[in-house]
């Protein structure tokens, strides 16, 4: 395992470096030098799991504006999202901003009316049909079946999520991750809820658990897993540090096993500061940035996708709406029950 | 008069504090009674086998070095003493860091060695580290008794016909018993409030479940298991009160001497132990150090841990002696002191878990340092009282007496008899509750204020992000600072005799 190979990329990419990479099409994309300095403080309550990517954009940025002020609070996104809830509930406002790693976070938030409403040239920025009211996708990512090719061919995984358990493989899983408890969100919408109870059974029974998608790729490669459930990024991110790792990605037909999901950033404060903030994480560097290093499929008009994901054409994610993927209190009560949490 | 009252108070305020988060956690618990939570048994079952497991492991490795390093006549043998203590200094979920990238396929040890190491993880792996990181408590527990073994009663064994090994069962084994199992029930205290070991090598034990139902802010669930959790703790601190040995002098101390097969088989379990527990992940380390060089921890980092430790030392110091002198004084004292030994049960998850849920009551104190320091008040300041009341109780009193019939005032004997006798342990006191909180986690994890990173939670977030390298700094950090510490303790005890 070349955990170095993650590192380096983490440590010596900042932002410069990659504007270069940057697509020449003539789109409305901004870049950091038309944006005004940051002046001010703003708190941000960022949803762990993406290693230090984020932290590099973040970094960055404050590095670009030294009048600027950043306090971060990390966590799950799950936990900030409800200590978010729990912090209105009894009065309090501790974030401005927040960014999570998972829509059905953002949803929850959402869903409490508490988010601003953002500017709509900053909504009018994003293709078509990721465009929302009062949040913004970030970056897009999709789920994926990752499996060991020494282990298997890839025709011999099922193009459906729901007969994948009866197959009779080593699968591994991160039940605690926010973006497979998304996944199992859309499962409930898709299939109902007594196919993915009986699902989360069967894979229970028999899967390896690790605390996160990494390491459920990290997992398949090893051998220590056939086929694994995690987005899309971390095989490629593994890939790219070890490119002769056996490892490919093997994707769904039409059901939640390969649900285009995105990270997402609200505000819960509305001012100048606020607004130029996020618009910084839209700009082409930052979105570049995000496809080339971190993998993510860029959700801005005109930027380039990450190399080795196939054109989102060859893709069939369900019909979902994202924030419908907010209805994740029932999601985590049936893990609960069934003792998958 | 005035001062006794104004250490009163101060006993008052703080045994009253000592109890908010349990009824926090009742409250809780109670709340939800709608939905009536049973025992997850799962839990249950894997806690009670991680801290079964890590008693019996750790006992079987601390009972041998204990013989070996009391009743064995080795050179050398004070170093080495010192060295199988070392794991002290170590906090476990360190360990398990380096136990769990540097095994297993494509781990570490496997890009080093020719052949791949088993895997550390799970509930096997947490025993396995918890045991190679707690074993000194029986060491410690087990020497104690083993030197109050006088050394006629081998002798008369011997005179009786007895060979080494009857004598080992007969003599030396019902004598150490009861230290053994105090060692053992240390042991397990540790291991059944312990956080970040389990957490980081995936045993799905109470202190982890309590973090992921906190993560979703299943605030009555996760309360649900705290008490669950409490309780058992409360049966093992009542067993652990029971197991205290009564000591006796004995007339001659026992020294066997080894043969060479003796010796070179007694040189390589200690040595072995401490390559395992202490060596190698500093080895580990140091690999990742070599690789990545001094990055990823900024200097505010250190800043933070520091700081927000000593405060917490400084503030434990001044509180105990309150708590202390009145739990000299009389029954009422004794008990408040009793009352303040609570926070010490109380594993950091389940205090953190509490005082979250205590700040959104009081917003104004919602994710402060306030809160924070106060949870590590509560956990810590035994370490302080412990320190100055063994020193306060052994104690002679005449000084004071004679300053009393020469009519000295209680406040200027408290300022220039009792303070001055009991100064270096304070310090001892502070010095532990330092050490104790710069390595603390899970309660620092859930209550720090917002961009507030310690060398401890740093650590988490690297874990979390799986690059694992990054560690070596923050890791060589606290365990530089926890064997300066120990260092200071050990000394200033010496000093104190």
């Amino acid at each position: 395992m070349r955990r170095r190979d993650f590192n380096k990329a983490l440590l010596t990419c900042g932002l410069t470096p990659c504007i270069g990479l940057a697509q020449d099409s003539d789109s409305n994309v901004i870049s950091v030098d038309e944006l005004p300095e940051l002046v001010g403080e703003i708190s941000l309550y960022l949803g762990r799991g993406e290693g230090g990517l984020y932290e590099n954009v973040l970094k960055a940025i404050s590095d670009r504006n030294p009048k600027f002020k950043l306090n971060i609070r990390r966590g799950p996104t799950a936990a900030l999202a409800n200590a978010i809830v729990a912090e209105k509930e009894a009065g309090i406002r501790r974030a401005d901003v927040f960014w999570a790693v998972d829509a059905g976070a953002i949803g929850l938030v959402v869903d409490q009316e508490i988010a601003e409403p953002l500017p709509s040239e900053l909504v009018s920025q994003l293709r078509p049909n990721y465009r929302y009211r009062n949040w913004l996708p970030v970056s897009g990512r999709i789920r994926t079946l990752p499996f060991n090719t020494s282990a298997l061919g890839i025709e011999q995984i099922p193009q459906s999520i729901m007969s994948l358990p009866d197959e009779g493989f080593k699968l591994g899983w991160a039940p605690e991750y926010a973006s497979f408890q998304s996944f199992i969100t859309a499962m409930r919408l898709l299939a109902g809820n007594e196919a993915t109870s009986d699902w989360l059974l069967k894979v229970n029974s028999s899967a390896k658990r690790y605390a996160g998608e990494l390491g459920v790729v990290m997992g398949v490669e090893r051998g220590e897993v056939d086929i694994g459930f995690a987005n899309h990024y971390y095989t490629l991110r593994l890939k790219a540090g070890k490119p002769d790792a056996m490892l490919d990605l093997a994707f769904t037909k039409g059901d939640s096993g390969c649900l285009v999901n995105a990270s997402g950033i609200l505000a819960l404060t509305s001012n100048k500061t606020v607004h130029n903030f996020i618009r910084y994480l839209f700009t082409k560097e930052v979105q570049s940035y995000l496809s080339s290093e971190a993998f993510e499929i860029p959700l801005v008009d005109g930027i380039a996708l990450p190399r080795g994901i196939p054109s989102l054409d060859l893709i069939s994610p369900p019909a979902i709406d994202l924030t419908q993927l907010s209805d994740l209190r029932p999601t985590l009560d049936l893990m609960r029950e069934l003792r998958v949490l | 008069m005035k001062l006794r009252a104004t250490f009163f108070s101060i006993s008052t305020v703080v045994a009253a504090l000592s109890l908010l988060p349990v009824i926090t956690l009742l409250a809780l618990a109670v709340e939800q009674m709608g939905s009536v939570y049973f025992l997850r048994h799962e839990i249950f079952v894997n806690t009670i086998i991680v801290v079964s497991g890590t008693a019996l492991m750790a006992s079987l490795i601390g009972v041998p070095l204990a013989i070996i390093t009391s009743i064995f006549d080795l050179p050398l043998k004070k170093m080495l003493l010192a060295c199988l203590l070392m794991p002290l200094a170590v906090p476990s979920y360190i360990g398990a860091f380096a136990f769990y990238d540097a095994f297993g396929t494509g781990g570490e040890l496997d890009r080093l060695l020719p052949i791949t190491p088993p895997s550390v993880e799970g509930i096997t792996g947490t025993i396995f580290v918890l045991a190679l990181y707690t074993y000194p408590f029986v060491l410690l527990t087990t020497r104690a008794s083993l030197s109050g073994l006088d050394s006629n009663q081998i002798f008369a064994a011997r005179t009786l016909g007895s060979g080494f090994f009857e004598i080992f069962l007969k003599v030396i084994i019902p004598r150490v018993l009861n230290a053994v199992a105090g060692g053992a029930l240390l042991v397990a205290l540790y291991a059944i409030s312990d956080f970040g070991t389990p957490a980081i090598l995936g045993a799905n034990t109470y202190t982890r479940a309590i973090f992921v139902e906190y993560n979703a802010l299943g605030f009555s669930q996760a309360a649900n298991l705290s008490i669950q959790l409490f309780v058992i703790i409360s049966v093992f601190l009542v067993l652990e009160s029971r197991a205290r040995v009564a000591k006796a002098l004995p007339s001659q101390f026992v020294a066997i001497s080894l043969g060479s097969v003796g010796k070179c088989l007694a040189y390589l379990l200690v040595g072995s132990i401490i390559f395992t527990s202490t060596v190698l992940p500093v080895i580990i380390f140091s690999v990742w150090l070599n690789r990545e060089g001094f990055v990823g921890v900024e200097l505010l980092t250190v800043l933070n841990s520091v700081s927000v430790s000593f405060a917490t030392a400084v503030l434990i110091a001044l509180v105990a002696i309150p708590v202390s002198m009145t739990a000299t004084r009389d029954r009422l004292g004794k008990a408040l002191e009793k009352v303040t030994y609570l926070g010490f049960g109380i594993p950091g998850i389940v205090m953190g878990t509490a005082f979250i849920y205590v700040g959104l009551q009081f917003p104004p104190i919602y994710q402060t340092f306030f809160l924070l320091i106060l949870a590590y008040l509560l956990r810590f300041l035994p370490l302080g009282v412990s320190s100055i009341r063994n020193k306060l109780e052994a104690q002679d009193d005449s000084l004071i007496n004679a300053a009393k019939c020469l009519g000295t005032p209680d406040n200027e004997i408290f300022f220039r008899i009792t303070l001055p006798l009991i100064s270096k342990a304070i310090i001892a006191g502070g010095v532990l509750a330092f050490l104790e909180t710069i390595r603390e986690l899970p309660a620092t994890l859930v209550l720090g204020p917002i961009g507030f990173e310690t060398l401890a939670t740093y650590m988490w977030r690297v874990y979390e992000g799986g690059y694992f390298a990054l560690a070596a700094v923050p890791a060589f950090l606290i365990m530089g600072v926890s064997v300066l510490s120990l260092v200071v303790t050990l000394t200033m005890e010496d000093f104190s005799r």
